[in-house]
């Protein structure tokens, strides 16, 4: 399963987790999310360890989502942040730090200044 | 010449400007009130999530616009985390606090939980201030010629 936490229908098969029922920025804003089940980053409603892949694009990670994903992240499952490169350095550095050790992280970061985009994933053991 | 934004105290940021001219100024994140200085002339806000890449699109046309006029409006440029940061400083009674909202209810045997949330869709926020009266208020993303209908007949 992949979770897309404030995915709005970017990835084709994917749960969207999202509080809102609309699209604001994929696409045409205000067309029904495909897939989504109502939700946060901060309360996933999946079981734990049920996820293969967790995609967070442009999208706050709050507090208690990292412990979020980590609760739902499969063993040898892996996790997708996408985030401003400012942002990215702290919020993505939440994430890593929830998970047990072992994980296997690979940080690209394109664009300078404001349009630096950093992308990271992370590889569970 | 651009705009970043860089991480202070807490989980506050804010904005820096690289080389922009005096008319665009950084403005504080979550201040406890709109800023004094804000109330005289002519000011295009921008309030912005600091969590979104895309949302950026809007900033830059923003400052992009106010270089095309050079100085005839000051710029404002806040970033923001939480949506109900803006209800201390922006000058309505409605708050931009997302485009839509969602009302979810678990029940168990001993307890309900009911969660109410907004989503992001109308990011960033716009506000246009003359002499510290709104003209403008407005949320979403906009183009550098959606901005000059914006401001028609505001801006000299």
């Amino acid at each position: 399963m992949h979770i897309d936490i404030g995915g709005e229908g970017r990835y084709p098969g994917a749960v969207n987790v999202n509080p809102s029922p609309v699209t604001s920025t994929t696409g045409a804003p205000g067309r029904p999310i495909p897939n989504r089940v109502a939700g946060t980053g901060e309360k996933l409603p999946q079981g734990n360890g049920s996820a293969d892949l967790i995609t967070v694009e442009n999208t706050p990670i709050r507090p208690g989502a990292p412990a979020e994903i980590a609760r739902v992240v499969k063993p040898g499952g892996e996790i997708r942040l996408v985030h401003p490169a400012k942002y990215a350095e702290t919020a993505h550095q939440q994430v890593i730090q929830a998970l047990p050790p072992g994980a296997t992280v690979t940080r690209t970061t394109v664009g300078t200044g404001d349009t630096a985009i950093t992308t990271t994933i992370i590889k569970l053991p | 010449m651009g705009f970043d934004i860089q991480a202070i105290e807490g989980d506050k940021w804010e904005v820096v400007l690289s080389d922009e001219p005096s008319y665009i100024h950084a403005l504080k994140m979550a201040p406890e009130a709109l800023e004094p200085e804000l109330g005289s002339g002519l000011w295009l806000v921008v309030a912005f999530p600091v969590w979104s890449g895309p949302v950026r699109d809007s900033v830059r046309a923003a400052i992009a616009y106010a270089k095309q006029y050079g100085g005839k409006f000051h710029l404002g440029v806040r970033p923001f985390d939480y949506h109900e940061e803006m209800s201390a400083w922006w000058p309505a009674s409605e708050v931009p606090a997302g485009g839509g909202m969602s009302l979810t209810v678990q029940d168990d045997p001993h307890r309900r939980e009911v969660h109410i949330t907004t989503d992001t869709s109308t990011d960033p926020a716009w506000l246009v201030l003359k002499d510290g009266q709104v003209v403008y208020r407005g949320t979403g993303a906009r183009s550098a010629e959606q901005l000059g209908e914006m401001m028609h007949g505001v801006v000299q």
